[in-house]
């Protein structure tokens, strides 16, 4: 459907976007995801041929977007950040006129424009001026846009931002609908919407893809490693001793409780070590009673926040070796499961 | 280009501009026809007309400045540039849209020789190739500040620099005449030319070295030219700053009703040129 290949965007000397590559299949929702300024709305402008590339190829449905750029735009139905509405107009005559420009045939733009505006619902609004809707109604009117002529792949750039709860839950669910006959590509900053929505996600950091999985299979990679949490009423140097010998912890860190009298700790291991129980037993034996024990799974938002700050770090499924990147302290007090999200 | 044309037209009467545009052409070619024609009883309209000319320095940019900064600064040229139409059929749609526009005072102006016909001895063709050199002028004014209007995002920019080309190419006549035709002053002319059309290409592709490159090789040239051939130099920068000079050309058409095919020529290669440039400057900002 869609191949990127080796795409790279310089501004000046800023790299925005670099060698990135990936392939997007039929029947699909992908999800983008990367913080503000990862290249993601770049790489989207590129994709839909508004921006060109420094370097690279991107091949839609057999087009290439630089070279039959018509071609290839006919395939696509594109949401920008800021949906490009013409305030002066109302939602029907913007309609229309984003028809006549993706060259719809005549007969068909009245039945069309009926059937998009029933499934982003602002039929309501089709006669208001653009100018007086609301922020929610702009976004939906932007939606249209993008699905008028049918196209078989939307992008679609960030398109639940600034919108209210109940909006978002609306635009999600019409995204899901709209997945089930067009492939979607979203990009989002925000992870629990990506997780909820796509099939399939792309984490980009630095113009570079970081990972590339379905959301299940990224909390799998990211049990890489497992975090206790440790809370033991008693003499800490003593209990600090005591951890010191167990075999297995590669790392130890001791907080100061808010509970008088004891000592928080958390332990981390390699994920296929359990010392729950060694902890307990040393700790009955010392009589130290445990107050907390806590295992924590690292959460796809933990491994989102990794991949995109560690520039230097790629996910790689087969390197199960212990590293040390986690310099952030865990403080999620539950195991999440995350496919849930 | 058509979806484009219709909407930049209707987009013209939503907003008003196009209504005081049109009224304002109206008013300024009206009272002008009244003064000279009705009043003064002057049988060809082109006196009037030349002196509406001067007027479109304010009038076109009016015109002008949103029809491409606009979509920038509102993000809508993401729709346009990533519709399956061509970026050459937007631009002309948008330029066709101004020339209708533009189209209907001059359309109203056509009925004042068959007005001026029935008050006494006048000649149709005269007054109707004046109005060919008014409309072909207007023509090449839009052009140009099209192109303005597609190298910034804000509109004001775009109307303020409109208005001083505009006005510059006006004066470009008399400044031609205040030049010495000598050979010696042409090359000075030149060499000053040269360094501000590299200043400007400098201003915009940003590269030292092809500036100092390019200033040496086009300064040598002419250096080498004058002393080979001065005679070719000889009142050659009047000749190229009277060029310059748009309304001027169409003396021939205006004042002495002569269908000069030069003159159309040249206001046809200028508009083409112009309409060149903002494509070319539209998709230049893809690759920035």
């Amino acid at each position: 459907m869609i191949e990127v290949k080796n795409l790279t965007k310089k501004y000046g000397d800023h790299i925005a976007v670099s060698n990135l590559s990936f392939e997007v299949k039929q029947g699909q929702i992908y999800g983008f995801l990367g913080p503000n300024g990862a290249g993601k709305s770049t790489t989207m402008n590129i994709m839909t041929g508004y921006l060109s590339a420094t370097d690279g190829e991107i091949i839609i449905n057999g087009h290439s977007i630089f070279d039959e750029p018509e071609e290839a735009k006919k395939h696509i139905g594109y949401l920008p950040e800021l949906p490009p509405l013409y305030m002066d107009m109302t939602p029907i005559e913007y309609l229309k006129f984003v028809a006549e420009l993706k060259k719809v045939p005549e007969k068909d733009i009245d039945k069309m424009l009926d059937d998009i505006m029933k499934t982003v619902k602002i039929t309501e609004v089709a006669n208001r001026l653009i100018k007086n809707l609301s922020k929610g109604y702009k976004q939906r009117v932007g939606l249209a846009q993008a699905l008028v002529g049918y196209p078989e792949v939307l992008i679609l750039d960030e398109p639940t931002v600034g919108l209210d709860p109940k909006q978002i839950i609306e635009i999600r669910d019409l995204i899901k609908s709209l997945g089930e006959k067009h492939t979607v590509i979203l990009s989002s900053h925000i992870l629990s919407e990506v997780s909820a929505v796509c099939d399939q996600v792309m984490i980009i950091a630095h113009g570079q893809l970081v990972a590339n999985d379905t959301p299940e299979n990224l909390s799998k990679i990211i049990v890489a490693y497992n975090t206790l949490e440790l809370t033991v009423k008693g003499d800490r140097n003593n209990i600090k001793g005591l951890l010191d010998e167990i075999e297995g912890i590669d790392e130890l860190e001791v907080h100061e409780s808010l509970d008088e009298g004891c000592t928080d700790f958390v332990i981390k291991t390699a994920p296929e070590v359990d010392v729950r129980e060694e902890v307990f037993r040393l700790m009955s034996n010392a009589n130290s009673p445990i107050l907390k024990l806590a295992l924590c799974n690292m959460s796809l938002e933990d491994v989102f926040i990794q991949l995109t700050s560690d520039k230097k770090w790629i996910i790689n499924k087969e390197k199960k070796e212990k590293k040390k990147w986690f310099g952030k302290k865990v403080d999620r007090e539950e195991t999440e499961d995350v496919s849930d999200l | 280009m058509l979806a484009i044309y219709k909407k930049e037209l209707k987009s013209y009467f939503t907003s008003m501009m196009g209504c005081i545009f049109v009224a304002a052409c109206l008013i300024i070619a009206s009272f002008f026809f009244c003064l000279y024609n009705l009043y003064l009883g002057y049988p060809n309209i082109y006196i009037g007309l030349q002196y509406v000319v001067t007027f479109f320095v304010v009038l076109m940019p009016v015109l002008t400045m949103r029809i491409v900064s606009e979509e920038q600064r509102n993000k809508t040229d993401q729709l346009l540039y990533t519709v399956p139409v061509s970026v050459t059929s937007i631009v002309m749609g948008k330029y066709l849209a101004m020339l209708t526009i533009f189209g209907i005072p001059v359309l109203v102006i056509c009925t004042y020789p068959l007005i001026l016909g029935q008050y006494g001895e006048s000649s149709h063709a005269e007054s109707y190739l004046a109005i060919l050199a008014y409309f072909l002028i207007g023509a090449t004014f839009i052009a140009i500040g099209m192109f303005i209007s597609s190298i910034t995002e804000s509109q004001i920019i775009a109307a303020v620099v409109s208005f001083a080309v505009l006005l510059a190419t006006q004066f470009m006549d008399s400044i031609a005449t205040l030049i010495s035709g000598t050979a010696v002053a042409s090359l000075i002319g030149f060499i000053i030319l040269i360094f501000i059309l590299c200043l400007v290409y400098f201003l915009l592709a940003k590269n030292v070295l092809m500036y100092i490159g390019s200033l040496i090789v086009l300064i040598a040239t002419t250096v080498i030219l004058f002393f080979v051939k001065p005679e070719m130099f000889e009142g050659s920068i009047n000749g190229l700053l009277k060029s310059l000079s748009i309304t001027s050309m169409a003396n021939d058409l205006f004042a002495y009703s002569i269908l000069d095919i030069t003159a159309i020529v040249y206001y046809i290669t200028v508009i083409a040129f112009f309409v060149f440039i903002t494509v070319q400057s539209i998709q230049k900002k893809r690759w920035n």
